[in-house]
């Protein structure tokens, strides 16, 4: 069985063929274009040519940063409707500190249904149907058909959302998307509000852009299934891409990490992606990219979605380096490095040619393995799925650790449900955080667990 | 000599206030950003010095109380903070002339600007703790003899809760058990007090020191030498006092378990360069409140303590501890007006089940054949 990867940056579509034993068979590249699947088209057509004879193909993983690039640049994004579900009226508006630009491009339209619920999940204040058939009404001459719903703890108890997304359907009619906040990241209304504005106004345009997608890979006698990448690296089935854009959105750059590993054999190393007039700079730790945990910004605006934690600098694109580059790269390193014992770097991306040979860096080693323009291709196909929990309990204290042992569970589930091997799947990480100030029993549960593609699932 | 906070004031203030929140007090950006836009519609929001007020002038604090992680969740309009000051105003038949301060680590040390701006009326440059404590007694307030009641809490959906009981400590209780029900952040109007008291029971001018030093910290661009030096500067000749830095290195440890419904645990960092082969331990009870290396104390309750990203050189809060993660540990001595002893009868390490007596971080730190002086010395 093998493996197509994608990946497309905003200059080149890069297709890979591995083996199950990690080998590369082939190699395809085309020119991205405005449209997504012009160059995907020429990179599957050179890949299922008849001399190449792969024709086991089972998964085609596409990695981009198509969609994020649109939302920092706030083009093609549509215009959204942002219900907010609480007791009280919240006085932040929506994208509260976004640019102008993205202002304008996405044009919030804010709502505020009195609803939502409590800590543990109660509700005092049901929403009122008639409010949101009211304010859609006012609407209507908009055309708006994007919408992104945020209840207040709709983590804990997602309900609230739920209805008014079947309301929302059966006013406005199916042809509208819907974005629900609790199914994207965690606690904190104001970055799930944000992320679920972000995804609304990339789900039209995500439809458009992998229209006819499978009718081409069919075309070409590939009958694989599809899959994204997402934000850690880690597969995100293909409709869950399409209800889910904001997802992929920082999938490239853990994909070129997650490649570099491969090539280089480093779990813990500090990594350069240069790709065009954009350098990232990033760790692997123990394998993974690490992981941006505070402050996390899209276009600006907190979000709640997960990422790595990158430096990114924009460098000149000449064939040499010049000083003022490489001075930047290095304090980015920095960043990343251990005061003792520095980690290896590695140079990484199909512009890092420009500046490797001029970097500069006795206290470590400096790497920039062959395939080094295909890392991020190379990340698709070994990409891992994940399950992940975060969430309130309610609980006492004996019955404590068995409610862990259910989120865990519950992610390890997840996990299987988007497609690992039940005996490759291993929890990677717990947290466990109580409710600090309050005489409660609720504790807040993060875990995530990693597995590997079950590839008998497929067939 | 009265001065005005700004937009830009909030964003200092706020910054400042995770450095005296001694990693509890809960994160400030949600009232941050309500405040702004208050000062944004309503202009400046005044500051007077508590030495500038008319004997008989009444103050009122006004603070939020409950979870902050509820606060992430589900925001206050800002109205709940004049609905309870009203409430407040009738039961005790006064007219507020001025807002007070409760507490100017974390969230509490934005809020008052919020209800000052909603309120129209002018700030005091004081507060009652001189960082973040969990509970109503632990204020100066209460220690030097003004009592919280009449207690008006008021939460999102309108509901409000007055609370009459000479015995702080009891309204402290009643409230702690009324939140659940409110949902878990609720606004709250308390403590209300004659200016001629109020001057002799708040810790003076801690705002402007708390701006001062948000604005240097802002402008250390992220790095944790530079904070450390601003923090020293701006600190040694202060109420609090120089800062020392106990550790540097990284999370090995962190623990954090349900007692009696708060949260406790500790978390255990290992020294790297200068600092190699030592570990500290740091315990937290809501606050980072105890740091030991091996057995011996080397910071307590009432001081501060923070723990810096190493990358940033902001502080964590104890929700935010994760395995590996380069730090610092710093300690800053407490205002002398909280070591006073009747401040440490309610805020003394046996308060949090510590230990039986207090120290001040500067003699526990200065006892021969401890390190850690001259590596303070030496940053």
């Amino acid at each position: 069985m093998l493996r197509l990867g994608i990946d497309i940056n905003s200059k080149t579509t890069t297709g890979i063929v591995m083996n199950r034993d990690g080998a590369i068979l082939h190699v395809a590249k085309s020119p991205t274009q405005k449209d997504l699947l012009a160059g995907l088209s020429e990179v599957i057509k050179e890949i299922t040519a008849p001399d190449k004879s792969c024709t086991s193909i089972g998964e085609v993983i596409i990695g981009t940063d198509y969609f994020a690039n649109l939302v920092e640049k706030g083009e093609r994004l549509s215009k959204v409707c942002s219900i907010r579900i609480g007791q009280a009226k919240n006085t932040i508006p929506p994208l509260y500190g976004a640019s102008d630009l993205i202002q304008k491009a996405i044009e919030v339209i804010p709502f505020q249904l009195y609803g939502g619920h409590e800590m543990d999940g109660r509700s005092s204040l049901q929403p009122a149907r008639h409010d949101l058939e009211t304010f859609l009404e006012t609407i209507r001459e908009e055309g708006i058909n994007s919408f992104a719903i945020t209840g207040a703890f709709s983590l804990v108890n997602p309900a609230h959302e739920n209805i008014v997304e079947q309301w929302i359907r059966e006013i406005v009619g199916d042809d509208c998307t819907v974005t629900k906040s609790h199914m994207l990241g965690s606690i904190g209304f104001l970055e799930r509000e944000n992320s679920s504005i972000f995804n609304a106004a990339l789900s039209k345009t995500i439809l458009r852009s992998v229209e006819g997608l499978q009718d081409l890979m069919h075309q070409n006698g590939l009958h694989a299934k599809i899959y994204f990448t997402q934000n850690d690296g880690s597969l995100l089935g293909y409709e869950s891409a399409l209800q889910y854009p904001i997802r992929t959105c920082g999938s490239r750059i853990s994909n070129s990490f997650r490649g570099a590993s491969l090539l280089t054999g480093l779990n813990d190393c500090v990594i350069v992606d240069i790709c065009q007039s954009k350098a990232s700079i990033g760790a692997l730790e123990r394998g993974f990219p690490k992981e941006k945990r505070r402050n996390m910004k899209m276009a600006g605006v907190p979000v709640s979605l997960q990422m790595s934690d990158v430096t990114n600098l924009t460098i000149s694109e000449d064939r040499t380096a010049d000083d003022n580059n490489l001075d930047a790269i290095y304090h980015a390193i920095q960043r990343f490095q251990p005061r003792f014992e520095p980690l290896p770097i590695v140079f990484v991306g199909d512009g890092s040619d420009r500046i490797f040979p001029s970097f500069k860096y006795p206290w470590s080693d400096v790497l920039h393995p062959a395939e080094f323009e295909n890392v991020s291709a190379i990340g698709a196909c070994i990409a891992q799925v994940s399950g992940a929990v975060d969430r309130i309990y309610w609980v006492d204290e004996e019955d404590r650790d068995k409610t862990i042992q259910i989120a865990k569970e519950e992610a390890i589930q997840a996990a299987i449900a988007e497609g690992a091997s039940p005996k490759t799947v291993f929890v990677q990480r717990v947290e466990i955080n109580p409710i600090a100030y309050m005489p409660t029993k609720a504790i807040r549960i993060k875990v995530k667990a990693i597995g590997t593609l079950d590839f008998q699932h497929l067939r | 000599m009265s001065q005005i906070l700004t937009e830009k004031d909030v964003d200092s203030l706020a910054c400042g206030a995770l450095f005296l929140g001694s990693g509890g007090g809960g994160d400030p950006s949600i009232i941050q950003i309500m405040a702004k836009q208050e000062i944004r519609d309503r202009g400046p929001v005044r500051l007077l010095s508590p030495f500038e007020l008319q004997d008989e002038d009444w103050g009122v604090t006004l603070s939020m109380m409950g979870s902050q992680t509820v606060g992430y969740e589900k925001f206050l309009s800002g109205q709940e903070f004049t609905t309870a000051l009203r409430i407040l105003e009738n039961e005790k038949q006064i007219t507020a002339k001025v807002i007070v301060p409760f507490e100017i680590g974390g969230i509490n040390a934005i809020t008052p600007i919020l209800a000052a701006s909603l309120t129209n009326l002018p700030l005091v440059d004081c507060d009652g703790m001189g960082r973040a404590f969990p509970e109503l007694q632990m204020t100066t307030f209460h220690a030097f003899g003004v009592q919280a009641s009449p207690f008006i809490l008021c939460a999102d959906n309108g509901q409000c809760v007055r609370i009459l009981h000479e015995s702080t400590l009891e309204v402290e209780k009643m409230a702690r058990n009324a939140l659940p029900a409110m949902g878990g952040a609720v606004a709250a109007a308390s403590f209300p007090m004659q200016a001629k008291a109020l001057q002799e029971v708040v810790i003076p001018h801690t705002f402007l020191l708390c701006k001062r030093l948000g604005e240097g910290i802002m402008a250390a661009g992220a790095d944790v030498h530079r904070v450390f030096l601003h923090l020293s500067r701006v600190l040694q000749n202060s109420i609090y006092g120089k800062p020392f830095k106990l550790i540097e290195g990284k999370i090995v440890d962190v623990q954090r378990y349900l007692k009696d419904g708060m949260l406790r645990g500790e978390t255990i960092v290992e020294g790297t360069g200068y600092h190699h082969s030592e570990q500290i331990e740091v315990q937290f009870f809501n606050e980072y409140l105890l740091a030991k290396q091996g057995e011996r104390v080397i910071t307590t309750v009432p001081d501060i303590l923070c723990i810096l990203d190493a990358d940033s050189g902001l502080p964590v809060m104890i929700d935010e501890l994760e395995l590996q993660m380069k730090v610092w540990v710093v300690a800053i001595p407490c205002p002398i007006l909280v070591r006073h002893p009747k401040m440490l009868d309610v805020v003394g390490p046996w308060n949090f089940g510590l230990m039986d007596h207090y120290v001040p971080v500067e003699q526990l730190i200065s006892d021969e054949g401890n390190g850690i002086h001259r590596a303070a010395a030496w940053d």
